[in-house]
């Protein structure tokens, strides 16, 4: 792939190649539908000079331009024809440009709240996420999702961009506003770089130039921002992770493992551990293509030969000695549901992460995140695009770093076993710290795992809703029974008796107020209601 | 929850209270704080309980804090702010509709920042559940305050989700504050706390809708 523009011919190598001067920056965009995303870039690409020539001719002569006036910058960025036909952007489009400062790989994700798994996969590869607000609309729950998904991600610089300023006339006031909508959210992120611009994308407005129509901005540009953000992390300065892809025994005299370092470096002579097992050798070669190497950075593609036979295979990982990746049969992870079909506990599925699959089953969720409302909630089941922390148990050890220390070995996809369709994305956080499932009961645990606790109800003045309401409390899945044992509710039962008892009971139903009584009863059960509430302090 | 979850919170407890002399809890009354306390009394019954008295708390969360405090023989010493609430009415008028981040400067984070550097050590009910920011929350860390000084500050539930918080509280039946089945999911001072409305945040109601923080769970996170 080569872009020519009038001044450079840029390809794809100069993008990836390891070594080169000009540090590298992978950002994301993300947005509602409309905020104006495509144009962003496609102002960025244009005032940059990095634009395809026949590609800017193709787009002068589109019949389609969403533009009130001058050239629809959209139809730079939104190359898949579905997308300009539907408008919407329906998946990841990657962009390549460089200033003479810096060199910039673009993720382009949707809008749309259906294409969340898009959004996640545009922002796990990236460092930097501009997020894109419609000036007029103001900060939406939309804004809020994305940036806390940006920020789950591990994107650690969020660049807030208030588009279509000239729509609102530049005003300072709305731009300080939708400012102030943001803090709620950004108290609750920490490790976090933000900024905010206001710019008009259509008009070129604080993209690349200061605009002079908002004088009261004291802040860059965008680009600025881009250029002067923090750098990606250079994954080959991390400790050593080479999955292998293949075994290649092409004679008895010759026995490589070939795959990409996911990340760190090595030289000949440097010693490294193979996971699972634990056996050590030392890196004897490292074959290329081109001739062999004295030495190999992430991301290159090589095969090692190492001093010694050991039993390796596909699946399995070389890791530094001197520091090891983690190897766990249980593990907790957050993962986004990718599935039309939701996500129960029990499930079994196939985990991959590169080369290495194993069988594996989804143990607990433990709980999902309200991404609207930044809080988590005990769930039963993660539906298309929701966001949880599961924990699952491997048949085999997974090879991993938490997700936070490395992206490249800390991500992982859940596949269907028959299918083979891929289920959700997820990041690993840890070791799972729950080993063993299989100790005594605690009435906690036994509550926790009912859903709910116990309560008794008192039924004696009206026997005859008895029916509807048991039928009611168990359409709800809460455990119910009928007993003259009150006792029985510090086992999370709802005891429903129609007799008179000693003590006193929980909830007593007089009327015929069927529906307060269920209130009643859920209010008095319930484990997450008041979820939520003390941020610990009460304060 | 597993058996481990409650051990390991008093095990917490118990490795924090060996090489403390003076420790203290910071107790909203509020359930993890509840669960906490209780946990706390049964190795300590002396430890210090330090609950901010804003001047501006509901009746009933006075009441229910008072009725534990009686029934657990408690420890418990009320932070108070340097200006009595009338005081700062009459200087400032309702800070809390004017400049409610002041009103909290004043009223919370002032007294608590000056009250725990009196202890040795300080339990806190932060769980990494309650927020993205704590998804790494260690239960041994350090605050530490802005002259340098350190201060051990200890989090047993930390990995407890809401559920087993409720959990303990119905398993050794403690009562929780009655506000809770009036419809508030999130309590603090009464001019700044409503009930929130139908699906909103459940922290919604606090602050009029403006803010859910006051800054002093931002500070102290920020600088542990």
């Amino acid at each position: 792939m080569s872009i020519t523009t009038q001044a450079k011919t840029v390809t794809l190598a100069h993008f990836t190649a390891p070594g080169d001067e000009l540090p590298l920056l992978r950002m994301s965009t993300a947005g509602s539908v409309d905020d104006g995303k495509s144009t962003l870039i496609g102002r960025l690409l244009f005032d940059t000079k990095t634009v395809l020539e026949d590609h800017l001719d193709d787009v002068s002569k589109s019949k389609v331009n969403r533009a009130s006036r001058g050239l629809d910058l959209s139809l730079l960025t939104d190359g898949l024809r579905a997308e300009r036909e539907q408008g919407i952007t329906i998946d990841v489009a990657y962009r390549y440009f460089s200033t003479a400062r810096r060199k910039f790989i673009v993720a382009d994700t949707p809008g749309h709240e259906q294409y969340t798994r898009n959004m996640a996969t545009g922002a796990s590869t990236s460092d930097l996420a501009v997020i894109l607000i419609d000036a007029r609309k103001g900060f939406l729950a939309q804004s809020r999702r994305h940036a806390f998904i940006s920020w789950l991600l591990g994107v650690r610089t969020l660049v807030f961009a208030i588009n279509k300023m000239d729509l609102v006339g530049f005003s300072r006031q709305i731009f300080e506003q939708i400012r102030e909508q943001s803090n709620t959210l950004l108290s609750l992120l920490d490790d976090v770089h933000v900024h905010f611009i206001p710019v008009s994308a259509l008009d070129g407005d604080n993209v690349v130039i200061k605009s002079e129509r908002m004088p009261w901005y004291d802040g860059p540009p965008l680009l600025d921002i881009l250029e002067t953000a923090r750098p990606s992390i250079d994954v080959a300065a991390l400790p050593l992770r080479f999955p292998v892809q293949t075994v290649i025994r092409p004679d008895p005299d010759f026995r490589g493992f070939a795959g990409q370092l996911a990340s760190g470096h090595l030289r000949l002579g440097d010693e490294v551990t193979a996971l699972p097992g634990g056996q050590k050798s030392r890196v004897a070669r490292i074959v290329t293509f081109d001739g062999d190497l004295e030495e190999a950075f992430a991301p290159m593609s090589v095969t090692l030969v190492l001093e010694d036979e050991r039993d390796i295979a596909r699946g399995d990982m070389l890791v530094a000695t001197s520091k090891v990746a983690c190897q766990a049969q249980t593990v907790e992870a957050t993962v986004v549901w990718m599935s039309e079909e939701p996500l129960f506990a029990g499930r079994s599925c196939l985990i991959q992460q590169g080369p290495r699959v194993v069988s594996a089953r989804v143990s607990r969720i433990l709980h999902r995140w309200d991404v609207e409302r930044l809080e988590t909630r005990v769930a039963s089941s993660l539906s298309l695009n929701e966001i949880g922390v599961l924990e699952i148990e491997a048949a085999e050890p997974l090879l991993f770093d938490p997700y936070r220390e490395n992206r490249a070995t800390g991500g992982f996809i859940v596949v269907h076993r028959i299918s083979n369709l891929t289920l959700g994305a997820g990041l690993i956080e840890r070791e799972s710290e729950n080993i063993s499932e299989c100790g005594p009961l605690s009435p906690e645990e036994r509550l926790c795992l009912r859903g709910h606790s116990g309560a008794w109800v008192d039924l004696s003045k009206v026997q005859e809703c008895a029916d509807a309401l048991e039928r009611a409390l168990l359409n709800v899945h809460l455990h119910v029974v009928r007993t003259e044992q009150p006792e029985l509710r510090r086992l999370g039962l709802i005891v429903l008796t129609f007799g008179l008892h000693e003590g006193t009971p929980d909830v007593v139903v007089d009327g015929n107020d069927l529906r307060g009584a269920i209130e009643a009863i859920r209010a008095k059960t319930t484990l997450d209601t008041l979820h939520a509430f003390g941020e610990g302090e009460g304060i | 929850m597993s058996q481990k979850s409650v051990q390991s919170a008093r095990d917490i407890i118990a490795k924090a209270l060996e090489s403390s002399t003076n420790p203290c809890f910071t107790c909203s009354f509020q359930a993890e704080d509840v669960a906490i306390l209780d946990l706390l009394r049964r190795q300590r019954p002396e430890v210090t309980v330090l609950f901010l008295e804003t001047g501006y708390h509901f009746a009933a969360l006075i009441a229910y804090r008072d009725r534990l405090a009686s029934e657990w023989n408690l420890n418990l010493v009320n932070m108070e702010a340097l200006q009595p609430v009338a005081v700062q009415e009459a200087e400032f008028g309702k800070l809390y509709e004017t400049d409610p981040n002041r009103c909290c400067s004043l009223r919370k984070v002032e007294p608590l920042m000056r009250s725990i550097a009196n202890y040795d050590l300080w339990f806190t009910g932060l769980r990494r559940e309650q927020s993205p920011t704590r998804a790494n929350l260690q239960p041994f860390d350090t605050h530490r305050f802005p002259d340098g000084r350190t201060l051990a500050k200890v989090s047993p539930l930390y990995d407890w989700t809401t559920a087993e918080v409720f959990a303990y509280l119905a398993v050794n039946e403690i009562p929780v504050v009655t506000l809770y089945s009036e419809g508030y999911t999130s309590i603090g001072c009464e001019p700044c706390t409503a009930k929130p409305a139908a699906g909103e945040h459940a922290r919604s109601g606090r602050w009029g809708g403006s803010k859910l923080e006051c800054g002093l769970h931002t500070v102290s996170v920020k600088e542990s």
